[in-house]
């Protein structure tokens, strides 16, 4: 089934067209609302969300851009607002007691590194995650970011300043990736 | 191992990494997006028996109609010259419908209707021949045809005075007849012993002098005669048949009894049993709207003892106070000639903390055949008090149900543990009103299941309980 065929059973409100683009769609998508949120369950509660506004809101499709693009707007956007919804964003950490937060080692899966980077991603506080996930990932720029959040946007870039070095910790911890050698020591002497 | 930092590219990092990163969403999300696109699907269930119960029911009445009746009367005619309306007067000397008997050589009939609590008087007529000729019976001209279709005719009495008198004879212009109204032509319940006055000539109404007050109508259509006394015979020869359809609107309830024989039992194996706490006390589970609804013959055995038997279908279900959590693997203790083995499930939910709270529902479909009897405990011919009891075995159409794991912190779903066969029992008391052909009635009812809806070898016990009103409706099969 092409995608122009799904979209416009979708537009007749055709139950075999929406089923398709949900399978086509939703491994993808979870695996978005996994990184925003705090549960399976949770995210599998965005996902719903987010599916059932691609599915009524799919007349707003101009087909300008990629269709997956446009779900996927979508369900960051129904993830944000699942968020705030539900007051997640009062579990973060104040930005100042964020550098102390200590993620124990062994809280941190080793599966495949995709699902690894993605559960890496999970354990950070809520605040950088959600930040992290929409700036480093989504493409959003700190001023978007600002605006969806309704937080300053240098609180944005700071808490991506933050969430960025917490993550590459643990994605080195984790030896996903290697500590980066300083380019020059305070001798001057390259270092190893 | 990467060295990204050296690419001074975190974000294309992260990017690349989570791009092909999948997670499959359990069906249960699909089927909640298409709910609330689509709305909720109908209980097939309910509707399969809601069919099935007007189905049968509108089969049976036509099949038992007068109209059949009468056809196959019609092709065995006899020869028959007179036939007489007799109307009593009563007490008051009032002329009542209920006392009009219908009279031949083969018989008599006395006609009874529902009308007599009516302060005006009235004669039941149908069929053709006996329309006035300034109304029409019907402007559906089906309708002529019809023999389910009565007219009522009021007619007055001229003077109150004579017939006040018990001993004054009826003369024919004491009475004269009105003219039907629409209002006054009723769907017959029996026909059959309204038949009868098919053959009624009112025109040719005269009053003879032979007996106090009594009136003597000729009649000259012999078929419809002869079915009148056909159809007499059989009403005053009932069958012993009667069928029953009902419908009952109940609370579900259940009952938990853990397993003692275990709880003291010695052997104990790679799952401890809870042992800490009664499992009422740990569980929050509310009783909710069940229903039943079915069809019984019942046989009269003596005159206040019936036997019945039939097919009924319930629905039976409860809910759960639960809380949504991470997917767990739990473990179910299962009892095996007391020792005991280990079921290791999967479970999404716990009967404490968790992530969200959530309401699980155990739902039951069941199909069962009830076999019982009533006893008339007292009554009348209008109305009675009844008893009855039935066993009813029973056959589990879904055996999705929630159980309780061990250590009663989760629940999960384990369809190998829910019994497809089962039996339940059925007490109620009710009281029945007669209306003419049909019988009505109405009272309370409590079916209870003695064995548990789990295997026996789920150390936890669950016994259903339903708390209903039954309302049912039964005809006599003639």
């Amino acid at each position: 089934m092409t995608e122009e065929y799904i979209i416009a059973g979708c537009l007749h409100n055709e139950a075999a067209a929406q089923r398709e683009l949900y399978n086509r769609y939703s491994p993808k998508m979870l695996s978005v609302c996994f990184r925003f949120a705090q549960s399976r369950e949770d995210a599998e509660d965005m996902l719903q969300e987010g599916f059932i506004k691609v599915f009524t809101q799919i007349h707003t499709f101009q087909n300008k851009g990629a269709f997956e693009g446009w779900i996927r707007r979508i369900i960051v956007h129904t993830c944000i607002n699942f968020l705030k919804k539900y007051k997640k964003f009062n579990e973060s950490v104040d930005l100042d007691y964020a550098g102390y937060v200590h993620v124990k080692e062994e809280t941190v899966p080793s599966i495949m590194q995709g699902k690894q980077v993605s559960e890496c991603i999970r354990v950070l506080p809520i605040g950088y995650r959600t930040v992290l996930n929409l700036y480093a990932i989504e493409g959003y720029s700190h001023r978007e970011i600002s605006n969806m959040l309704d937080i300053e946007e240098s609180t944005s870039r700071s808490q991506y300043t933050r969430a960025k070095s917490m993550l590459e910790n643990m994605l080195i911890k984790k030896n996903i990736i290697e500590k980066p050698a300083p380019s020059f020591s305070l001798a001057g002497v390259k270092g190893k | 191992m990467e060295n990204n930092f050296e690419q001074d590219s975190f974000e294309d990092f992260l990017k690349d990494h989570l791009k092909n990163h999948r997670m499959f969403p359990k069906d249960t999300v699909w089927r909640e997006i298409n709910q609330k696109l689509h709305g909720e699907n109908r209980w097939p269930g309910l509707t399969i028996a809601a069919f099935l119960l007007v189905s049968t029911t509108i089969i049976i009445c036509f099949y038992f109609s007068s109209k059949q009746s009468i056809f196959s009367i019609k092709a065995s005619l006899e020869p028959l010259h007179t036939a007489q309306v007799v109307a009593k007067a009563n007490k008051n000397g009032l002329i009542n419908q209920n006392n009009i008997q219908f009279q031949s050589e083969h018989g008599s009939l006395q006609i009874s209707t529902d009308m007599a609590s009516r302060n005006e008087e009235h004669i039941v007529t149908t069929g053709k021949s006996l329309q006035p000729d300034n109304y029409n019976f019907s402007k559906d001209n089906t309708a002529n045809e019809s023999t389910t279709m009565a007219a009522v005719w009021p007619f007055q009495k001229k003077s109150h005075a004579s017939l006040s008198n018990p001993d004054y004879i009826l003369k024919e212009n004491d009475i004269t007849f009105g003219q039907a109204s629409p209002h006054h032509i009723v769907q017959l319940t029996r026909p059959l012993l309204v038949a009868p006055v098919l053959s009624l000539e009112i025109k040719k109404l005269t009053v003879e002098a032979e007996e106090n007050a009594t009136l003597k109508v000729p009649v000259d259509a012999q078929d419809k005669a002869l079915s009148l006394i056909e159809s007499f015979k059989a009403a005053r020869h009932p069958g012993k048949l009667s069928i029953l359809f009902y419908l009952s609107p109940s609370i579900s309830y259940r009952r938990l009894v853990e397993d003692q024989a275990v709880l003291k039992g010695n052997n104990v194996g790679p799952v401890g049993v809870n042992q800490v706490s009664d499992v009422n006390d740990v569980v929050r589970h509310k009783p909710s709207k069940g229903l039943e609804g079915g069809i019984s013959v019942i046989y009269d055995v003596a005159k206040r003892i019936r036997i019945k038997a039939g097919l009924q279908f319930n629905v039976r279900q409860y809910s759960i106070d639960a809380y949504k959590s991470n997917t767990e693997v739990s473990s179910i203790a299962l009892v095996n000639n007391n020792s005991i083995d280990t079921l290791n499930t999967i479970a999404y939910y716990r009967n404490f903390n968790g992530n969200s709270s959530t309401e699980l529902i155990n739902r039951y479909y069941q199909v069962s055949m009830p076999i019982g009897m009533e006893w008339e405990v007292v009554g009348n011919k209008k109305f009675q008090f009844n008893v009855a009891g039935s066993i009813q075995p029973t056959y589990i159409l879904n055996r999705n149900a929630y159980l309780l794991t061990t250590n009663f912190k989760n629940y999960a779903e384990n369809t190998d543990l829910v019994r497809k066969w089962n039996i339940n029992s059925n007490f109620e008391a009710f009281v029945t009103m007669v209306t003419g052909d049909v019988k009505w009635q109405l009272g309370p009812q409590v079916r209870y299941q003695p064995y548990s809806t789990f295997s026996k070898q789920y150390p936890i016990r669950e016994h259903l309980i339903d708390y209903g009103v039954k309302l049912g409706i039964s005809t006599r099969i003639k």
